[in-house]
Formats: C-alpha cells, sequence, structure tokens
C-alpha cells in the first residue's frame, strides 16, 4: 500500500512538473522576452521619429502596454536635447 | 525496495526537478543576458538620434556618442554598440539641393544617417508684406530622411520643416503639399536656411533666373 502510493506520488511529481516547465519554456518565458524586445523595438523606432522627449513620450502613450516610469521590463531611451540628453524610463507590461 | 530506498528516489527525483526548473530559469531566462537586455535597437536610433542632434546642434559627433555611453552605461545599455567607428560624415549644401550622410560602424554593423533635399525654382509671385508689395520666388523643395541600421535595415522618413524663428524681417511662406514635399517662397533673390523638426539645417540657394 504504502509502495503504491508512493508511486502515485512520485508520478504526480512529474506529471504536474513537466508541463509546467514545458508551458513556462512555451508560453510564459516566450511572453516576456515578446515584452522587452517590443519595449526597446517600440522605444527605439518612437526614438527615431521623436525631436524631444516630449514628443517620444506622446508616441509612447498610444501603446496601451506601454506606461511612463520604471516597473518590470523597462527601457531607457536616452533623448538628445537641448545640448544635452533626457533620460525616459518606460515600462512594458508582459 | 526499502522504504528508505523509495524515498531517496523520491527526493531525487524532487531535487533532479528543481534543479532543472532553476538552470532553464537562470540561463535561458529571466535571469540570463538575453532576457535583462535585448541589445541593439534602442542603441542605433540613440546613435541615430545622436548624429542627427551633432548635425543640428553643429557638435562633435564623437564627443556627443562618448556622452551618450558614459549615460548609457549608468542606465545599463549595451555600452559595446556605442564603440563606434566614423566611417562618413558628408555634409553638402549647394543649388538644386543638400545631403548629410553620416556612417558609423560598430560590432552590429553599419548605422546610416542620411538627409537629403532638392529643390527646383517654379516661379515668381508678387506679395504683400508689411514693408509693401516684395517680389517672391516659389520653390518645390523635396526633403528626405533615411535611417540604416542592422536590426531594421531601412526607415524612410518625412520630417517636418520649420522656418527658424530668429527675428528675421522676412517673412517666408512654407506649405507642404505632399509626403516629403514642400513649396517654399521666398523673397527673390535671398537665400534661406530652414529647419527640420529635429533642428537640422536645410539650405535654399537664391535663384537667380528672370523674372
Amino acid at each position: 500500500m504504502h509502495r503504491g502510493l508512493e508511486a502515485v506520488a512520485i508520478a504526480l511529481i512529474y506529471i504536474i512538473a513537466f508541463p509546467v516547465a514545458a508551458r513556462y519554456v512555451a508560453s510564459i518565458r516566450a511572453q516576456r522576452e515578446y515584452a522587452l524586445i517590443s519595449a526597446a523595438r517600440a522605444s527605439a523606432y518612437f526614438l527615431l521619429l521623436s525631436a524631444d522627449s516630449d514628443a517620444f513620450i506622446n508616441m509612447t502613450r498610444t501603446l496601451p502596454e506601454a506606461q511612463l516610469g520604471l516597473g518590470e521590463y523597462t527601457v531607457i531611451a536616452l533623448i538628445p536635447e537641448r545640448g544635452d540628453f533626457a533620460a525616459v524610463a518606460v515600462h512594458f507590461k508582459p | 525496495m526499502t522504504r528508505r530506498g523509495q524515498l531517496l528516489v523520491l527526493a531525487a527525483a524532487i531535487l533532479a526537478s528543481a534543479i532543472l526548473l532553476h538552470l532553464a530559469w537562470v540561463a535561458t531566462a529571466y535571469r540570463g543576458y538575453t532576457m535583462m537586455k535585448f541589445c541593439g535597437p534602442l542603441e542605433s536610433a540613440e546613435l541615430i538620434s545622436v548624429v542627427r542632434a551633432g548635425i543640428a546642434w553643429n557638435s562633435s559627433l564623437l564627443a556627443l556618442i562618448s556622452k551618450l555611453k558614459s549615460l548609457g552605461a549608468k542606465y545599463g545599455h549595451c555600452v559595446e554598440l556605442y564603440d563606434v567607428g566614423l566611417k562618413e560624415d558628408t555634409r553638402l549644401t549647394g543649388p538644386g539641393g543638400g545631403l548629410y550622410r553620416v556612417v558609423l560602424e560598430n560590432r552590429a554593423g553599419r548605422i546610416v544617417y542620411e538627409a537629403y533635399w532638392n529643390y527646383t525654382y517654379i516661379t515668381d509671385y508678387l506679395k504683400k508684406t508689411p514693408f509693401g508689395a516684395r517680389v517672391y520666388s516659389l520653390y518645390r523643395l523635396t526633403y528626405t530622411n533615411r535611417y540604416l541600421a542592422p536590426q531594421w535595415g531601412a526607415i524612410v522618413t518625412c520630417p517636418k520643416i520649420m522656418v527658424p524663428g530668429d527675428g528675421k524681417a522676412l517673412t517666408i511662406d512654407l506649405k507642404r503639399v505632399g509626403r516629403c514635399e514642400w513649396l517654399v517662397g521666398a523673397p527673390k533673390g535671398t537665400s534661406l536656411t530652414l529647419r527640420d523638426e529635429f533642428g537640422a539645417p536645410i539650405v535654399l540657394v537664391a535663384h537667380d533666373g528672370p523674372g
């Protein structure tokens, strides 16, 4: 009886652990990587089209998944402005 | 198998699963290099915007890039991509058009900023100004920017053009008539310098034609 229970316990661990790991690798991690890649690409594109930090911020606000400030997936764009650089932090939701 | 042996197998299985999950997490995901830093697009865009600003401010490009690098290090950017060689810095203006072309090269590839314009004289017209009626020359101007980087290929844009508010008494007529096309009217015989929205000067040399 005890042997049977232990076998079931081991089987359950594998049945639960492997799909969780697979789901993490295939889905959750991919989403997170996608969030960061999107953040970098979107910020780069907005930076190319922005003459100053105000224009950059306005463009960023058009993206629902982007928010100003620090967060989990933050990109800090350095924008040339009035002889110096403005640092604008944008974070993206996965 | 004894009870102790079975527990050992169970413990080994749990430990193996935990190690595998930890390795998957550490090596390839959240704490891995590719997850914490996605290098390339932002650094290339920053380099192009620095070149653009350098032309607008008439500043040393390498000094600005050096400042960008120190700030990039502070904010966790991929600073190795700011190590660039200046391969070309062309700034040409003359009758009929002009060109700015700056080529940088880093370990990712070539990053190119181009701004080019050309204009043709159309006609003369009479304009009422606060100083009386004056003869103006009308030009059709085409102004385009092109940004190249290995991360995105080529992006072509048509930035806005503005008349610098430098207090000149001259009144310039400026109207956008197409994506990259503008009509510019200036007092006849007057060369003028417009600015794009990033501050880059766009020089139009006066037309000396009849009329």
